[in-house]
């Protein structure tokens, strides 16, 4: 599954975040560590 | 009592006020919040507002709610902010002083800014970037019926940049909802070379614009919007007509920066692209969608600055090293 894929999941995940923004985001909960904004990313080919 | 003040209570600004609470003695700490009002608007909504599927009270809250016990919320317009004599001006609750400043201000679309688009606005250009904005597509969406559909992005760097190829797909499936897909023209206009600004995502993209039947109009530089003749006119002579624009006119930064002077022509405020600091201010902090940083505009992005800020700013406090870097990227 692809975050690029168009697909019902990714159509409703974007949905369901306005919920983890109410409610995680702007308290400041911590939600994982800085690491994870690069976690399935492809650092390979963004350097080439 | 020391003081910490933060400038903005949107993403950014709410998460850093509620996460330093939790860090500093209230006993040692008074941390103050300013923002012009008491709306706290859920920006993505926006995004599905014309199509029916977020109303209203589902994007709109506010500003309060989301701010812990402890923190002192104002609501005012800034009417100056003084890094050397460390000290916030505001229209109506007079003057704040700190010792720590953390700006979160954002940025806001401008028609203005294009020759003729202001005049056409919510006649036949319409945007989804603001709460009334969004509103006024929705009505206009409900009585298009057919012709061309024109999705423009009048220059970079804009808020949420993937946003506008969503809002082309949504208009797609919308149009398909209401079985009048086929009596439009949808045209994807920009200024970008392609669909998106990174080449993966690119070409990704521009193939599922080719499955919807989107037409992108690349490397189109808006200068223009002629609302008469119902056409959008680049600098360099181009033209494409529209019988229904939605537009995404030029972004800027807060406009009390410039007239601060701490910020570009844009309004965008200089700093470090890993610190977040402005040179020669050690006490200053800046994210969100006000930096000049070049990374994308978006909630994601604040939020990952935030943790930057979090940990840097107890180091500051506490005297030791800040080790923590940010760099741009998202989720």
């Amino acid at each position: 599954m692809g975050l690029l894929k168009d697909t019902r999941f990714n159509h409703i995940s974007k949905l369901m975040f306005k919920w983890a923004y109410f409610n995680l985001l702007l308290s400041g909960t911590w939600l994982g560590p800085p690491s994870l904004q690069l976690v399935g990313k492809r650092m390979d080919m963004i350097k080439k | 009592m020391k003081k910490l003040v933060i400038l903005g209570a949107g993403c950014g600004g709410t998460m850093m006020a509620n996460k330093m609470r939790r860090h500093l003695d209230r006993n040692q700490w008074d941390i103050t919040i300013i923002d012009k009002d008491n709306n706290h608007d859920y920006q993505p909504g926006y995004l599905f507002v014309p199509f029916g599927i977020n109303t209203a009270k589902e994007i709109r809250k506010t500003k309060r709610e989301f701010i812990k016990p402890g923190i002192n919320f104002v609501i005012s317009e800034l009417a100056n902010v003084d890094w050397d004599k460390q000290e916030v001006t505001t229209t109506t609750e007079g003057k704040f002083s700190y010792d720590i400043l953390i700006m979160s201000t954002g940025c806001d679309t401008h028609p203005e800014e294009v020759e003729g688009l202001a005049e056409t606005w919510n006649k036949t250009a319409f945007g989804y970037y603001t709460y009334d904005d969004c509103f006024e597509l929705k009505k206009s969406l409900a009585q298009f019926e057919g012709g061309k559909l024109v999705v423009n992005i009048a220059e970079m760097p804009i808020k949420c940049p993937v946003a506008p190829l969503e809002f082309a797909f949504l208009v797609d499936w919308h149009l398909q909802q209401r079985g009048i897909r086929e009596k439009v023209d949808l045209q994807f206009v920009t200024p970008l070379t392609g669909a998106f600004t990174k080449p993966i995502a690119t070409e990704v993209l521009t193939q599922a614009c080719k499955e919807k039947n989107i037409n992108i109009v690349p490397n189109f530089a808006l200068g223009a919007v002629d609302g008469d003749r119902k056409v959008i006119q680049a600098f360099d002579g181009q033209e494409v007509d529209y019988d229904l624009l939605v537009s995404i006119p030029p972004n800027f930064g807060a406009e009390v920066m410039i007239d601060s002077g701490i910020a570009d022509p844009m309004g965008y405020i200089p700093v470090d692209k890993h610190t977040l600091q402005p040179e020669g201010h050690d006490n200053v902090w800046v994210l969100g969608d006000g930096t000049n940083v070049p990374t994308s505009k978006a909630g994601a992005v604040a939020h990952y600055q935030s943790d930057i800020l979090e940990e840097n700013i107890m180091a500051y406090i506490e005297g030791e090293a800040q080790h923590a870097r940010s760099d741009g990227h998202a989720l």
